[in-house]
């Protein structure tokens, strides 16, 4: 064993965070920076100039916090939101936005290769998983720039996940890997550990090979950090930093979903189910997946369920705390309140149930012109009703996931660790437990828990850690029971939840396509 | 009585917000009127409930208050007549006085009762089959089987509150209950009653009860106030009352009349098929028939008109200008101290919505808040924000509770069409049905009257949603005591019929924009789709509440 102090990037959508952890695994600096996502229509682009300025930035913070212990920082990692693209040059520098996973560009030329050849779905659920249908995905974004793009795509040497494109600022060395290309759709992951990309996807999705980043391997670091970059964020060059994973992936980590029976549930953005498996699997019908793990024996479940803290801050900034016309409500904190209005409302938020479908559905039912709303309101419903049934709709959303997600892993998710900035609300963990009907832990200091799942990554990787040390229980930082009295109401109001999708479907997809 | 040159008329509009007193003159149509706030409390049981004693108050302090700033108008005071809200219920005892709380119109509790009373083990739409006949051939209508209405209210009553049951005399509806504060004297009419459905339609100018439709309900006939006929004179204004409010001596009270009924006069349509659009608490479609019509399966009926010699089309929206309130008290302005206080008049909050596009930015409001009457009755629905996306905004929320509201008048103007089988406008038309396919553009110009009326862009909304003209009447409000007003008038013949339309000015025509309809029309079809797709899922909610 190397004892060794870490540090963990974590690139998330709207912002980055880092923390530093001292050779003891603890935590002993923080720091996260805001990222601009510029979203218009099917567009989803952020600056990726800038999101290299705020991780040099945001590093730099958290090893001032203690600079003693950045001075034995042996290994770095980083890991991000996924299904990005950057496009770099061949000095590394962006030569355009990053295509984020929000953005449906090249959809088109995605269902173009599925659509020319009898066999293209079989082929690719096969070897990949995915067959190739856009709507967001690596494969699509990169048939994009390479298709529809002839300036950027000239200018273009590499294509590079977030991820990636940190590692590579940090090193110098393009570098990716299995996992980190998992929504590039173009290796085959029936086996773990590749370092080749499949040369029939490659052929069959006619994409220009030279732009792909060579893949490494997880287990051996990328490089070291570049000097100038380690003395700007007070780190010693002599540090290694291994190859980057993306979030889900981390996720799994710092939720202890490597351990029996416990699952792992992030709300950022969307939610996420976590867990983990034995071999690649697809469930085409309810959207589930099995993507490279961590390790080169175990494959990680992707299970999107959709929308979830974001409609929470929706409903919060834009129609409790609005501003318009008739009122400047933002204060800046609009979470503030937010348990004592769930508090104030009983179990079931008196009968109106919230669908959290604002940017179309996914798993397990999976459709794009999917909507969200309040149904089943009443004179007497009131605003506090409508923020409890926001947090116990994306709550239902997860219950309806959650026997498919046990099905497609074979193993029965029995209690919940819950991570990111979410976790923090207590009324929304009660909910949780209530709703899943099992127990949820918060894991202590949940806003942090991925980078420093990520941090844990890079320890034991290089040594510092043990395996078993890794992918024990999760640091949990409270556990809340499901309350017995609770139960029947949401057992009803969840099978109303569901007929509510199967009722509303046609009328949404009617208004929207 | 003095013969006057401008003889007017105190008119009392009971509204569910509470009463609206006015003076009106019936040469000149000055109106001078006061609103005095009355709120109904309604609970998730069903209950919904108002004190008469407050209405009576207000009656009393809203004269008071017109008669003192009004002395020139009240020397010239020829009637007094109530109209307002119908298809609710106050126990009495035998002066008039009541024995318990009024159960409004959006009251539900005798859910349950009603349908045991009306329903069989084989049912039609929940009425035994030999039955449902039995109504409609008579009375033109039926009792509610969702238990909002006086059949309902009465059961309420004699099975959950048997002591107030055993001391009540009389069950009147609020408006019979205003005119015996008035006269001292307990009775009713044909139209008064209309909802109650005991009488036979087919005649009009009844003042019997039919036996055999008193026997399908259940009811008790010592129960039923005497019926005396339409535009009689119930009595005159107690010495008492006359003093406290200032009155002069001996004035004649008239029937009373649902407001549906006076608001068609006082639209000034009241030609045959001339139609108008009430946008209050809840919202109708209405307009004068030469014949009776009945349509079970889109919950309307034509009743007899305050005109004696007609029918009016009846059918109810239970909530329209009430989903702006619960809007604001939702959305805007809550007191659950998530955000400070603000200023929020409805036309604050229309100019917000106005800042919303057209089509609410693909949000679909169901304004059935309360459940729904016509065209389909359903207590268990409920309302509903749909196509929620990332983009919304609450200035999208509010305007589409304005849309919402619209199209469900939409969807009733539609199937009031198709029950009478003819494109409705407010021109006056053949009373000869079409014959064959309808004309293919059916978008006559709409009156519009009622509180919600007093919103530009709510008439413009509608304007756009309806694909037609909307022609504001003047004073939009008080369209219900013009037309109470023009009743007395009627009655005591002091003006004839062809001075209704003449003297009722039309104050703003409002054109549907092109772009903003084409946007609604798409939204319609599925607004109309909506509760056939959610009605299965609302009647297992309806189990939870």
């Amino acid at each position: 064993m190397t004892s060794s102090a870490a540090v963990g990037i974590d690139v998330g959508t709207t912002n980055v965070k880092v923390v530093l952890v001292d050779p003891a695994g603890s935590v002993v600096g923080t720091a996260q920076r805001q990222l601009v996502t510029h979203m218009d229509g099917d567009i989803g682009e952020q600056d990726a100039s800038d999101l290299w300025s705020s991780v040099v930035s945001a590093v730099s913070e958290a090893t001032s916090k203690a600079p003693e212990v950045a001075a034995q920082v042996g290994a770095v990692g980083c890991c991000s939101q996924y299904s990005s693209i950057v496009p770099v040059d061949a000095d590394g520098d962006p030569v355009a936005p990053m295509v984020m996973w929000t953005d449906k560009r090249g959809t088109d030329h995605s269902f173009e290769l599925l659509m020319e050849t009898d066999d293209a779905l079989d082929l690719w659920v096969e070897r990949h998983g995915i067959p190739p249908v856009g709507g967001g995905l690596s494969l699509a974004h990169m048939l994009h720039l390479q298709r529809d793009r002839p300036d950027v795509h000239a200018a273009t040497s590499t294509w590079l996940e977030p991820m990636d494109f940190v590692t590579m600022r940090l090193t110098g060395e393009v570098q990716a890997n299995q996992g980190t290309m998992f929504m590039s759709q173009l290796c085959d992951n029936r086996s773990l550990g590749v370092t080749e990309y499949d040369s029939v996807l490659v052929e069959r999705s006619r994409i220009d090979a030279d732009r792909l980043p060579p893949l490494g391997s997880q287990e051996e670091p990328v490089g070291t950090l570049r000097p100038d970059v380690a003395a700007q964020m007070g780190l010693p060059d002599t540090a290694l930093v291994y190859g980057g994973v993306n979030d889900t992936v981390a996720g799994a980590v710092a939720s202890g979903a490597f351990g029996a029976g416990t699952a792992g549930l992030s709300i950022g953005t969307t939610s996420v189910l976590i867990d983990t498996l034995a071999e690649k699997r697809v469930d085409l019908d309810h959207e589930l997946l099995s993507m490279p793990g961590p390790f080169e024996d175990t494959y990680v479940l992707w299970a999107e369920n959709g929308i979830g803290g974001r409609a929470l801050e929706h409903i919060l900034l834009n129609v409790v705390h609005a501003v318009d016309e008739l009122a400047d409500h933002h204060t800046g904190d609009e979470y503030r309140m937010l348990d004592a209005a769930l508090g104030s409302v009983p179990a079931g938020s008196n009968g109106l149930l919230f669908l959290p479908w604002l940017n179309g559905s996914l798993s397990p039912a999976s459709s794009p012109t999917m909507r969200g709303g309040f149904i089943n309101m009443s004179l007497e419903s009131t605003r506090t009703d409508l923020v409890r049934a926001v947090t116990e709709g994306v709550a239902h959303n997860l219950r309806w996931l959650l026997p498919f997600a046990e099905r497609f892993t074979g193993s029965p998710m029995e209690e919940i660790a819950f991570l990111g900035g979410a976790a923090r609300s207590r009324e929304w963990c009660q909910i949780l437990a209530d709703v899943l009907d099992r127990p949820v832990g918060s894991l202590a200091e949940p806003d942090w828990a991925v980078a420093r799942g990520v941090a844990d990554l890079a320890r034991y990787r290089h040594g510092a850690m043990e395996r078993t040390e890794l992918t024990g229980p999760a640091d949990l930082g409270e556990r809340y029971l499901p309350i017995e009295g609770h139960r029947a109401r949401y057992d009803e109001m969840h099978e109303q939840f569901e007929a509510a999708f199967d009722a509303l479907r046609p009328i949404h997809e009617a208004l929207n396509s | 009585m003095a013969t006057t040159n401008d003889p007017a008329v105190l008119a009392v509009d009971l509204g569910t917000g509470g009463p609206k007193i006015a003076l009106v003159s019936l040469r000149s149509q000055a109106i001078e009127a006061v609103h005095h706030r009355v709120e109904p409390r309604v609970s998730a049981s069903g209950a919904a409930l108002q004190d008469p004693a407050d209405w009576w108050r207000a009656v009393v302090e809203g004269t008071r208050e017109l008669v003192a700033q009004h002395p020139g108008t009240v020397a010239e005071l020829v009637a007094v007549a109530v109209t307002g809200q119908w298809g609710s219920t106050v126990p009495v005892d035998a002066a008039g006085e009541a024995t318990g709380e009024c159960m409004l119109w959006m009251d539900t509790r005798g859910g349950p009762l009603a349908r045991g009373v009306l329903g069989g083990r084989v049912s039609v739409e929940g009425f035994r089959p030999r039955s449902i006949l039995e109504w409609i051939r008579r009375a033109g209508g039926a009792p509610s089987t969702e238990g909002n209405d006086p059949l309902g209210h009465r059961l309420w009553i004699q099975h959950e509150e048997p002591q107030l049951y055993a001391r009540t005399a009389k069950f009147l509806e609020p408006l019979d209950y205003l005119n015996a504060r008035f006269t001292g004297r307990v009775a009713a009419s044909q139209t008064s009653m209309l909802l109650s459905w005991l009488t036979d339609n087919r005649r009009l100018g009844q003042s019997d009860y039919d036996p055999v439709l008193v026997r399908l309900a259940a009811a008790d006939p010592r129960r039923l106030p005497t019926l005396v006929p339409t535009g009689s004179t119930v009595g005159t204004v107690t010495q008492q009352v006359a003093d406290e409010l200032g009155l002069p001596p001996d004035l004649p009270v008239l029937t009373a009349l649902p407001d549906l009924l006076s608001a068609t006069l006082g639209t000034g349509g009241i030609g045959m098929y001339q139609t108008h659009l009430s946008i209050s608490t809840s919202a109708w479609v209405g307009c004068h028939t030469p014949t009776k019509r009945t349509s079970i399966a889109k919950q309307m009926a034509t009743v007899p008109s305050a005109l004696g010699d007609c029918y009016v089309l009846a059918n109810n929206h239970e909530t329209a200008g009430v989903c702006m309130e619960w809007a604001r008290n939702l959305l805007v302005d809550p007191a659950d101290e998530l955000t400070e206080p603000v200023r929020s008049s409805l036309p604050e909050i229309d100019r917000v919505a106005a800042t919303a596009a057209s089509g609410s930015g693909g949000v679909l409001f169901a304004p059935w808040l309360n459940g729904e009457r016509s065209p389909v009755a359903n207590a268990d629905l409920r309302g509903g924000f749909h196509n929620l996306s990332l983009a919304t905004t609450r200035a999208d929320l509010l305007r589409s509770v304005l849309e919402g509201v619209a199209h469900n008048n939409r969807w009733l103007l539609e199937a009031s069409e198709s029950v009478l089988k003819r494109p409705l406008s407010a021109g006056a038309r053949s009373s000869r049905p079409t014959i064959g396919s309808r004309p293919r553009n059916p978008a006559g110009e709409l009156r519009v009257i009622g509180g919600g009326a007093q919103s530009d862009l709510w008439c413009q909304i509608h304007a756009d949603v309806l694909g037609r003209p909307v022609q504001r009447v003047a004073e939009p409000l008080l369209a219900n005591v013009r037309g109470a007003a023009f009743f007395a008038g009627l009655s005591l013949g002091i003006m004839d019929r062809s001075e209704v339309a003449e003297r009722v000015p039309l104050e703003r025509l409002f054109t549907p924009d092109p772009r903003a309809q084409k946007v609604h029309e798409a939204m319609h079809r599925e607004f109309v789709r909506l509760h056939r797709m959610e009605r299965g899922m609302y009647g297992r909610l309806a189990e939870l509440r």
